[in-house]
């Protein structure tokens, strides 16, 4: 099932925003608000082309803009040590605010599972398990 | 099994049955000790299913809640 191919693999996260698109534009390009969400530093300037970098305690990313279209559509290439991807922003308006979608598509170079690394549900659910488990011997 | 029933508040088949398709799928690994029974998880098993989008589906879900949280504060 998990055969080492490279083929392109993506994640979806899509929210109902209570908010106009021109408010989570500024919010997705201006640097200093990136840095709160993003919670990475970032020299971000949404010009097409532009290379700029995100980095945090656990690694850093080296990305170039690939498409602007204010209010509309974001997107750019988020390369780390062993990841290829391209992170799509879309904003949608809609009568209650905007749609927000993100879509990051790409591929590890190994593509090997994702052992190590950052909390994932499945790690946290397992723990839990297994001191439920310890408590019984 | 007992304490684990207690512990879940599930039913004694409910759990044992759970157990059961823990174990065949390999994520639980059951010691037969006396009457009773113990279970460890196997974390490992899990691996395969792990692939960097399921790491990344958890990093996007927690950027999105802390720029809705950012958007409410923006503006005041």
């Amino acid at each position: 099932m998990n055969e080492t191919t490279t083929e392109t693999r993506s994640v979806v996260v899509e929210r109902e925003i209570p908010y106009p698109p021109e408010k989570i534009w500024r919010a997705l390009t201006q640097s200093h608000l990136i840095e709160e969400w993003l919670m990475m530093k970032n020299d971000f300037k949404p010009d097409k082309g532009r290379h700029f970098n995100l980095s945090a305690d656990w690694g850093a990313v080296d990305c170039q803009v690939q498409a602007v279209e204010p209010t509309k559509t974001l997107s750019y290439t988020w390369d780390t040590k062993d990841l290829r991807s391209v992170v799509t922003w879309t904003l949608t308006p809609t009568s209650t605010g905007t749609h927000l979608r993100m879509e990051q598509s790409g591929f590890r170079a190994d593509q090997r599972p994702y052992y190590q690394g950052a909390t994932v549900g499945w790690r946290k659910f397992f723990a839990n398990l297994e001191q439920v488990l310890a408590r019984l011997d | 099994m007992g304490a684990l029933t207690a512990q879940a508040g599930v039913s004694q088949p409910a759990v044992s049955k759970h157990l059961g398709l823990l174990r065949q799928a390999g994520l639980v690994r059951d010691r037969h000790e006396g009457r009773q029974t113990h279970y460890s998880a196997q974390l490992g098993a899990l691996a395969p299913l792990m692939d960097w989008t399921s790491e990344m589906a958890g990093f996007w879900e927690a950027r999105f809640d802390h720029l809705e949280d950012l958007l409410k504060r923006m503006d005041q």
